[in-house]
């Protein structure tokens, strides 16, 4: 429904616009002054720069992640004794709220870390357990009709186990790109990261400049929807036929 | 060439079968005709080394291809991929897909193709695997009649080409004499042969409505019948 949504934001801007009018500019900055930051971060091209640097970070910790975490859901998978061992650690990274992560983050590591850190602790349970379930959740007639046909265990892992975790995976891949890169952007506030977007909203925030901070919040906002489009885009091309 | 010899089989307390014996002969279509959970499919897990639970004696002279209830295609490959899976071997997949009609849909997905396209693809593909051993769980059953005798030709054709032993589980009793060489009739608890029938009509010149046949087809659905309604009582 885009003409509906299309009419709530307008809605939604008047009445921004009218509150702002009543308020001091540093509680509520006006959607117009918002805009003028927004088009400047463009113009000067600082918008590029930071988003870069957030995205080369969001790349850079998500790949690591997403893989340690396929590996270790194969790895409990196929053997019980790793499964008991690493179950317990999993459970905590899980249950543990990440805000508690990112101060024990602040203790432990220079800054620079701590966003890495944050991102792969939010990501690898959620990769780890769905790779985990969806390798469970192969069709049992499936196995047997590999087992009755002799195919090779090796064909059965990549042609058939593998496309069953697929779905599951892909599920986790969704849901923690969307949320890691606002976790990022938590984590570079933070750990008072100089660049990135996180880093430029934790400036603004410092400098009391509230309408550069709203705009650095739309920014990220556009950027996590555009990211999950894209994610969901190349899943899709590159993925398709198994899901 | 299949001989089951003093088979014994049980689920916790409830005893399958007991002392059971049967012989299934190569150039052969065997069918074995009887009440559902008598036994059937289990002895058909056991015949494809599935189910390795069992006493008794099994002798199996070639390798099984087992044509399942489902068709248990790999949804996400095609046709051809599901078949070429099973065979180390470079082998003719377009011919033996034309034997069963479904040439066409050789670079289709799986999960693309209809019920009856399903099974005929997993009836091919028990045909490319090459094994000597057939065994087909009702497999024909989601065919419509004139498909149905299109495939039962082909299947005929191939068994006494290739001289392969094929055992069919069917439900159907036409399907069973359009068919079987030798028909089994089984009954429950445990599983043991009733009776037995020979058709020595040539698979081509069977015509149901011919006396010959009809007149088996009332006596097996006498038999079944017998048996249900024996069951029944009990």
């Amino acid at each position: 429904m885009p003409g509906k949504n299309f009419k709530g934001i307008i809605f939604l801007l008047i009445v921004w616009q009218g509150i702002s009018m009543k308020l001091d500019p540093l509680i509520l900055p006006s959607p117009i002054s918002i805009l003028n930051v927004f088009r400047n971060n463009i113009l000067t091209g600082k918008g590029i720069a930071e988003t870069c640097i957030t995205l080369y970070r969001f790349f850079m910790a998500y790949s690591v992640s997403v893989s340690l975490g396929i590996l270790c859901g194969m790895l409990i998978f196929k053997n019980s004794t790793v499964k008991s061992f690493l179950w317990p650690f999993i459970t905590i990274l899980q249950s543990t709220p990440v805000i508690s992560w990112v101060l024990l983050a602040l203790l432990w590591f220079p800054s620079e870390i701590i966003p890495y850190f944050i991102l792969g602790i939010f990501t690898l349970p959620v990769i780890i357990i769905n790779t985990f379930n969806g390798l469970m959740s192969t069709d049992e007639k499936l196995l047997e009709m590999a087992l009755a046909y002799g195919i090779e265990e090796k064909q059965v892992f990549s042609k058939i186990m593998l496309p069953s975790m697929l779905s599951s995976l892909m599920g986790g891949i969704k849901i923690t790109a969307n949320s890691s890169l606002k976790v990022l952007a938590t984590a570079e506030i933070i750990g008072r990261l100089p660049r990135g977007i996180g880093g430029e909203m934790n400036t603004a925030w410092i400098n009391i400049e509230t309408d550069s901070l709203l705009a650095w919040t739309i920014y990220l906002i556009i950027l996590t929807g555009l990211l999950e489009k894209l994610i969901s885009k190349a899943i899709k091309i590159k993925w398709g036929r198994y899901l | 060439m299949i001989k089951v010899e003093n088979l014994y089989k049980n689920y916790d307390s409830k005893v399958i079968m007991k002392d059971f014996n049967i012989n299934f002969e190569k150039n052969k279509v065997s069918v074995l005709l009887g009440p559902s959970g008598c036994g059937k499919s289990t002895l058909f897990n056991m015949l494809s080394s599935l189910d390795k639970e069992y006493r008794g004696k099994i002798l199996i002279d070639g390798k099984v291809s087992y044509i399942f209830q489902e068709d248990r295609l790999i949804p996400w490959l095609t046709v051809e991929e599901n078949l070429s899976l099973i065979s180390s071997q470079e082998k003719d997949i377009n011919g033996v897909l034309e034997k069963f009609h479904v040439e066409s849909k050789a670079k289709t997905l799986a999960r693309n193709l209809s019920g009856g396209e399903k099974q005929r693809v997993s009836i091919a593909r028990a045909f490319y695997h090459g094994g000597e051993i057939i065994l087909m769980d009702e497999a024909l059953r989601s065919l419509d009649m004139l498909l149905k005798l299109k495939i039962i030709e082909e299947i005929s054709d191939n068994i006494s080409h290739e001289s392969k032993t094929m055992v069919i589980i069917s439900h159907d009793i036409q399907e069973a004499l359009l068919i079987g060489d030798r028909i089994f009739i089984l009954d429950k608890d445990p599983m043991n042969i009733v009776e037995s029938y020979d058709i020595n009509t040539p698979r081509k010149n069977r015509i149901l409505k011919s006396g010959e046949l009809l007149d088996l087809e009332k006596e097996i659905y006498q038999k079944l019948l017998g048996e249900k309604s024996k069951m029944l009582s009990e």
